[in-house]
């Protein structure tokens, strides 16, 4: 028998703890670079010093903290300083407009919210919440305290309160119903996700990773860990970066790293395409969101030949599935990859009962990965997680349909359920359909998204002559985070409609223009 | 190709700029200092419009002024582009 004393310490896997693993080895290294800039020691320093802020006001475990900005260090700061409460944070996008925000603010019941110039205008919706702003909002606030505030006096001297099993952090995506739902990510899911990411990605300490993906958009956030575990830099940058100044940006800033979604390596393309610029330093593309087209990839490849390209696959309810390796490319340009260490998947049939390798069906997933669930929609997370076969494994039902092969690898067929993949956001069409019907004189709207073409049609029936493409945006504009506005806006005399009288889908993207 | 002239840069640039703004309705005069991302511009956009502007107007901008800045509004547009003519 072993000695009980020989033992390991147990150890609790949780985000703290990341960051002042990353202050202990690499202190001096910067954390995050570009136009504000803190190492790695001063971040874990200063995160303790607004934990200790935060605790005086009363921000506990489990309590929320809500932050809708651009993305910027203060809101680093305060999600690190929020996890060492054991309290929960939560990133919208900095697009949200008042209704869809006040839906997930009602969800939340945050104890704090920060908005910054960009956003202010949400504070009508908050209520007596208490607010805070990051210094550089101009106008004198009377109605929030101001960020610098909280860097003033003395540290959280309390350890992490809680265990690796509570909830860090929700990431909103839509749900299947239209009302956005919040997937719960614990630190334990999101170290082991983490960890296993960089099993394959090998992020270096000299590494400087390039984030133009927002901090709401989980693999934007997830750089920050990814980062932390390496040592590396982020070059905390902005979506809006990502049209004709990229290359410069990427250039100037010595970027090794370039996560993205589809429509930015398109960008780039098209930019380096029509002006060719050496970009020596970036070694790395990682592709997320959406499937990276091969034409896309095979140009990448002919534009910067130094640039290695890793597909990968994944949902937020486990962050991530798979990844593929730029060696296993060439013998599998359509897979997205096998499933990361520690996680398993397959597909399965109609009935849920497990499919042989190479059958098309939906994949599920099990390992540490998956999230807790979805914030107060028991229904929902049901659906999603479910515990099936002989051993009750806590199983994800991704509503993808794909193909495993014998040896593990991924191919994507399609999405089962309807939900859109647009610009890299997950959206329900049925969000847009609602707000679409809210507007006088639409009596009924269908979304579809045209795949080859990558744009976003909504067709309208109208009970009046009078309603105008313009007007129509402008609705949306006012209602819907711009990602969700449509590009293109037909009307038609009446939806085609289904057996049981919902929309049907499969006829709207016949009626898709053609050219 | 060679720069227009100024009298029929500012019509040309609006004519290539405004089928890009899909947040601005027909008929609503273009506001040269309103911000474009504003009126719909987004980056995937901005690319195509430099594409436009280099082959339908003439102008080159060079790879030090593919800014944010320059892109910010019409009227920074029209500056940078004249300013390069000049």
């Amino acid at each position: 028998m072993p000695c009980p004393s020989s033992l390991p310490a147990l150890t609790s896997w949780h985000l703290p703890a990341l960051l002042d693993e990353a202050a202990a080895s690499h202190g001096e290294r910067p954390f995050i670079i570009g136009k504000q800039e803190i190492t790695y020691a001063e971040a874990a320093r200063q995160t303790r010093v607004i934990a200790g802020r935060l605790a005086e006001a009363k921000v506990g475990r489990g309590d929320r903290v809500l932050m809708v900005c651009q993305n910027r260090l203060e809101m680093v700061l305060l999600a690190f300083a929020t996890l060492r409460l054991g309290a929960v944070f939560v990133i919208l996008s900095p697009q949200m407009k008042p209704e869809g925000f006040r839906k997930i603010f009602d969800q939340c019941e945050p104890k704090l919210v920060m908005l910054d110039a960009g956003t202010s205008s949400l504070r009508g919706e908050t209520g007596s919440t208490s607010l805070i702003v990051p210094d550089e909002v101009e106008e004198t606030v009377e109605w929030a305290r101001r960020f610098s505030e909280l860097l003033a006096g003395e540290p959280l001297a309390a350890e992490f309160p809680g265990i690796d099993q509570d909830p860090a952090f929700l990431v909103f995506t839509s749900g299947s119903t239209g009302t956005p739902r919040g997937v719960i990510l614990s630190h334990d899911n999101v170290r082991y996700a983490t960890a296993g990411i960089q099993q394959r990605l090998g992020y270096e300490a000299t590494d400087r990773i390039g984030v133009f993906l927002p901090l709401s958009f989980d693999y934007g956030l997830y750089q920050l860990f990814l980062a932390a575990q390496a040592g590396a830099a982020v070059f905390l940058g902005q979506p809006e970066m990502t049209g004709p100044e990229l290359p410069a940006i990427l250039a100037d800033n010595g970027i090794t790293v370039l996560p993205g979604v589809p429509t930015v390596f398109g960008g780039l393309l098209k930019m380096l395409s029509w002006r060719k610029r050496p970009l020596p330093a970036l070694r790395m593309a990682t592709n997320t969101g959406d499937h990276l087209p091969q034409a896309y990839i095979r140009k990448l490849q002919e534009l910067l030949p130094a640039v290695q390209i890793y597909p990968m696959y994944g949902l937020t309810e486990c962050k991530r599935v798979s990844i593929l390796l730029p060696e296993e490319y060439e013998q599998r340009p359509d897979s997205v990859g096998r499933a990361l260490d520690g996680t398993e998947v397959f597909t399965v049939d109609a009935e849920g009962n497990r499919l042989p390798p190479g059958e098309v069906g939906e994949l599920v997933v099990r390992g540490r990965t998956l999230a807790l669930g979805y914030w107060r929609a028991d229904e929902e997370t049901a659906k999603r997680y479910r515990r099936i076969g002989p051993g009750r494994a806590r199983t994800m039902f991704s509503g993808d349909l794909c193909k495993v092969d014998a040896e593990g690898f991924i191919t994507f067929h399609g999405r089962g359920d309807f939900i859109i993949k647009h610009k890299g956001h997950r959206m329900s069409p049925l969000e847009i359909e609602e707000v679409a019907c809210q507007m006088p004189g639409i009596a009924a709207a269908g979304a579809v998204k045209d795949e080859t073409g990558g744009l976003l049609h909504l067709f309208l029936a109208v009970t009046q002559d009078e309603v105008s493409t313009e007007a129509v945006i402008e609705w949306l504009n006012e209602r819907l985070e711009r990602v969700k506005v449509p590009e293109r806006i037909h009307f038609i005399p009446e939806l085609p409609k289904t057996a049981n009288q919902k929309v049907d889908r499969k006829a709207l993207r016949a009626l898709l223009p053609t050219a | 190709m060679s720069p227009l002239p100024p009298s029929e840069l500012k019509a040309k640039l609006e004519e290539i700029l405004r089928p890009r703004l899909r947040l601005l309705p027909a008929g609503v005069p273009l506001d040269f200092n309103e911000k474009l991302a504003k009126l719909g511009l987004d980056s995937m956009a901005a690319i195509d419009l430099l594409m436009d502007l280099e082959t339908e107007a003439g102008a080159q901008i060079p790879d030090e002024l593919l800014t944010a800045d320059t892109f910010a509004t019409a009227q920074n547009l029209l500056d940078t582009i004249e300013k390069l003519a000049a």
